[in-house]
């Protein structure tokens, strides 16, 4: 039993160091902002950082408990130990959740200790109305201010381990870890939506949130973000009845792990062999029976980057429409129709999804096509790799853009416009199809560099965040930010000037159309080669 | 026709093959005037290299055993002057290897050891043949 | 006799301080099947990646059909028919679409031939390839290789993971189709049996170097194993292309190269010997596993040599 755990720390000691190394970072960047800016909404951010990392960390890690030993490999040789599967996946899954909390754990802590010693304060929690602001607040007590940072970290933990868990079940069942990061993702999106949505109006139902916070941890806090005139800060509100319903949450989270232990491993007699989605190759295969003719080379690839990038591409645009229908059902709209809310609610959702899906399509075109089976293939054949590359770049990026933009642009111009958040705009042609475009091509760019999709996609958006809260941080180059310029011309046009030389949008907006074009080049050449610069950890056989 | 190659064995494929098709042959399993498979329809049946079945019909032609015609096919020729000294010579091998069998069995049971008879033999083998060459040049 | 369909000069390639391929250097005839024998790691994979211009060699230098694969990888790449180790195609592609698809990438495209074979080797056509059967899919390779008629064709290790019955299908269609028709073949396996039975030429390549080339019925005739006793010969003879030598009890099993030479000095010095055929496996071994060290010494007493 001791060895099993031993092996489980040697596993996880690297994924570990790197966590702890980002939250105390994190943390530290947090605590100096509020130092810097005063604002006392450090447990805010905090909030806002412990959810993204515990979401990022659970998709990661989930991928290598659940799928880890099927990609080395070792699953059968483990199967055969004499120990008992369960307590092989008890300790798989117990060792995930502590590399998952450690970190959050010890940022908190920091955080404690600069609330105890006095370098820091944090205002009082958020009522139920939503003034005073926080600015107007008093400055809590530190016994409030510790609970607060408790709640917080407690519902970022619960949450984190929630969605391993799901992921986990749910990974048990899947082919590749590859799969397992994709579902991870979209869950991760789709629980931060829900989320959010149950905080939508201005009243409060605590035990409706008591309910929902039990089956999903996450939505006991909600972080209100504020742009004031230098920075911004986090203003974050939390649930009625939280403790009770974290404690309700524990025999639920229980239950799921309990199904994950008794479910691992219990797949592995399904052939691994197979190397394709499982569901494009399940189903009949219709195009094939339509005899088509391809005139020139161009247009062989052209033909072969459609058929992969349409399907998924309008996959992202489903879930994207199904989040859309999700949030209006759940909202009460009285004065509008329901397909007139849903329309008016798309660019929204799309805008967000669309950063994600333009990184998943990215990665995605270029991953399979990049390793040493299929990029073998294709590559002992007369395609020239300049050629593969800037067609699968140029129809991957018009399938993302005239499918997920083009197509909401179109059904939603007409819809009502009434908030900041719904509603089609010029500035949102101007601005959104730039920056899907841009971490399009960082996603690809990732995808060339390293060869692997999930690290490559999850590297362009990383990359773009920390990009954004770079330029964030002071208040020089804060009016730059892309979305702060987008917000600005936004409000411009509502009120009825629209003008596209104000607020910069030429310089920014042109520099990241013109970054997209360098970025695919330098990637056009990352990916030349069969073998890549380095190698990432796999030997390659003579 | 039946052949059957051991792969793997000592003796090579080719030969493996050409034995086969003279054994038939002399056995009158293959009757002469008969057509024997084409190069290719033989390769592919035994899974053989194309190059190594004609090397295998070259060499019975050069025998005697077959003639190949081109373009018609290789056929199988009716047993000739060569080809009946070939089968003389084969039967009195056989019967040479039956004396030497006696012989060698004489010398055991006269308590001679193996290494002995061998040492003899490679003796006997190199004298015969030294003299042997002597009374050709001679001739 | 025209150039050589493939020719290799000294060709070198290290990977990450690792010698992989050292002077490497082979000549494959026109319309010759010629296969590379060797271990796993040996460099046969490394050496035909270097011949389709996927990876490139440190030194030494490639012509295909008289074109360099690393400044024309194109060029090259329409003249040859390639399949890959297990190799690996778009699993949701079916048979026809993936010829439909390859078509205008070469000039010479037959498709109607492509449909031929397809229903020949009884490849279903509207099946995702994911879906196929190991010993489809490598047929499904072998048709994709060949529809464009290539007078070149490679083949790194194709019956890696068939079932005997479908290597010997394998073989039989690598005979009947490509053979006949005087494509040059170059192959690369360790299945010596089927080796032997179906190449003309073997080269054998052991950590990176070829130790042997030579015809594939030549090389058993040229290696063979010899039995000696260990008195005559200890300290001398020790033969040029001696490749293994082993002692059992008081006699000497020796297996070497350009065995007729050495037979000749034998008899010519009266030595007792019996000699004997080895199969393709057994020479692979000895030129890659031979013991060449425990050739036995003169004895401290000068005894009388038998003659």
């Amino acid at each position: 039993m001791r060895s099993l755990w031993w092996k489980q720390w040697r596993e996880n000691r690297g994924h570990l160091a790197i966590f702890m190394a980002w939250m105390i970072f994190a943390i530290l960047y947090c605590i100096g902002y509020e130092v810097g800016y005063r604002f006392r909404a450090a447990v805010g951010s905090f909030s806002g950082l412990a959810l993204f990392y515990s979401i990022f960390a659970a998709v990661f890690l989930a991928m290598r408990t659940a799928q880890g030993e099927q990609a080395a490999g070792t699953l059968s040789f483990s199967a055969a130990l004499p120990v008992s599967r369960q307590r092989m996946a008890a300790v798989r899954v117990l060792g995930a959740i502590a590399t998952l909390t450690i970190p959050i754990l010890a940022a908190a802590a920091v955080l404690a200790l600069a609330l105890a010693s006095g370098l820091i304060e944090q205002a009082e929690p958020r009522g139920a109305p939503i003034l005073p602001r926080l600015p107007q607040r008093d400055t809590a007590m530190l016994l409030t201010a510790l609970e607060q940072l408790g709640s917080v970290t407690a519902i970022a933990i619960l949450g984190g381990i929630e969605l391993l868990l799901v992921l986990c079940v749910c990974g048990c069942r899947m082919r590749s870890q590859a799969q397992v990061g994709f579902l991870g993702a979209v869950m991760g999106l789709g629980s931060i939506i829900a989320s959010s949505v149950l905080w939508g109006g201005p009243e409060r139902q605590p035990y409706l949130q008591l309910a929902y916070g039990a089956l999903l941890p996450q939505s006991l806090v909600v972080d209100w973000g504020y742009g004031e005139v230098h920075g911004g800060y986090t203003d974050h509100e939390l649930a009625k009845y939280r403790w009770v319903a974290m404690g309700l949450a524990i025999p639920w989270l229980a239950l799921i792990g309990w199904l994950f232990v008794s479910q691992y491993g219990r797949l592995c007699g399904v052939s691994s062999t197979a190397k394709a989605c499982w569901f494009r190759v399940a189903m009949p295969a219709l195009w094939s029976h339509v005899p088509i003719r391809l005139p020139s080379r161009w247009i062989a690839l052209v033909w072969l980057e459609l058929r992969q990038s349409l399907p998924l591409v309008t996959f992202g645009f489903l879930f994207a429409l199904l989040i859309t229908i999700a949030s209006v059902v759940v909202e009460p709209r009285s004065h509008h129709s329901f397909g007139d809310a849903a329309l008016s609610e798309m660019p929204h959702t799309i805008a967000f999804v669309g950063v994600l899906w333009a990184a998943v399509v990215g990665s995605g075109l270029y991953s399979a096509e990049l390793g040493s089976g299929l990029g073998g293939f294709w590559r002992s054949r007369p395609i020239p790799a300049g050629m593969w590359f800037w067609c699968k770049f140029i129809v991957g990026l018009v399938a993302v853009l005239s499918v997920l933009d083009g197509v909401t642009i179109l059904i939603s111009w007409n819809a009502p416009r009434n908030t900041p958040t719904t509603g089609m705009s010029w500035t949102y042609v101007a601005c959104f199809p730039i920056l899907h475009s841009h971490i399009y091509a960082l996603a690809v760019l990732g995808t060339c560099w390293l060869r692997k999709p999930v690290v490559g996609g999850i590297l362009a958006i990383l990359g773009f965040a920390v990009l954004t809260i770079a330029i964030q941080t002071f208040p020089l180059t804060d009016p730059w930010e892309p979305l702060k310029i987008y917000n600005s011309l936004l409000e411009a046009e509502r009120a009825g000037r629209v003008d596209f030389s104000q607020h910069g949008y030429p310089y920014i907006y042109g520099i990241l159309a013109v970054s997209t074009f360098v970025v695919a080049l330098v990637a056009s050449r990352l990916a030349r080669p069969l073998q890549p610069a380095f190698q990432w950890l796999t030997p390659e056989s003579a | 026709m039946y052949i059957r190659i051991e792969r793997g064995a000592a003796t090579p494929i080719s030969r493996q093959i050409e034995e086969q098709i003279r054994a038939q042959c002399l056995a009158g399993l293959l009757k002469p005037g008969h057509c024997l498979p084409s190069v290719r329809q033989m390769a592919r049946d035994l899974v053989v290299n194309v190059n190594t079945v004609v090397r295998v019909y070259e060499r019975l032609a050069t025998e005697g055993l077959v003639e190949m015609r081109h373009g018609d096919g290789t056929f199988v020729l009716p047993p000739s002057a060569a080809t009946n000294l070939a089968a003389e010579l084969k039967q009195q091998r056989e019967q040479y290897g039956r004396e030497f069998q006696a012989v060698v069995r004489r010398g055991l049971l006269l308590g001679l050891a193996v290494p002995e008879l061998r040492r003899m033999l490679t003796t006997t083998a190199s004298d015969a043949r030294a003299q042997i060459s002597k009374e050709n040049n001679s001739e | 006799m025209g150039q050589p369909a493939i020719c290799i000069d000294q060709l070198a390639k290290s990977y990450r301080s690792q010698q992989v391929l050292q002077n490497v250097s082979l000549s494959i005839p026109e319309g010759r099947t010629f296969a590379l024998l060797g271990r796993n790691g040996a460099g046969k994979t490394t050496t035909i990646r270097i011949l389709l211009g996927l990876i490139p060699a440190d030194s030494g230098t490639v012509q295909i059909g008289g074109i360099d694969p690393a400044t024309d990888p194109e060029k090259v790449r329409s003249r040859l028919g390639y399949l890959a180790e297990d190799q690996t195609m778009y699993g949701w592609m079916t048979p026809i679409e993936l010829c439909q698809f390859l078509a205008p990438f070469y000039p010479t495209w037959d498709m109607q031939w492509a449909r031929d074979y397809l229903h020949r080797f009884d490849i279903p056509q509207h099946t995702r390839i994911g879906r196929l059967s190991k010993g489809q899919s490598v047929k499904l390779g072998l048709v994709v290789a060949m529809a464009h008629r290539p007078p070149i064709i490679i083949l790194d290790d194709p019956s890696m993971g068939l079932d005997p019955i479908t290597r010997k299908e394998f073989n039989r269609d690598l005979v009947e189709h490509l053979q006949a028709s005087g494509c040059t073949v170059l192959y690369s396996s360790h299945l010596l049996d089927e080796v032997e039975a179906v190449a003309d030429d073997v080269a054998i390549l052991d950590q990176g170097r070829i130790v042997r080339t030579g015809t594939t019925d030549r090389l058993r005739e040229e290696v063979k194993q010899i039995l000696l006793p260990v008195g005559s010969v200890a300290g001398t003879l020790k033969p040029a292309g001696l490749l293994d030598v082993r002692q059992h009890d008081d006699r000497l099993a020796v297996i070497t190269d350009h065995a007729g030479s050495y037979i000749e000095q034998l008899a010519a010095r009266g030595i007792d010997h019996d000699v004997v055929d080895l199969g393709l496996d057994e020479i692979f071994e000895a030129f890659v596993i031979g013991r060449t060290q425990d050739w036995p010494d003169k004895p401290a007493k000068s005894a009388a040599m038998s003659i």
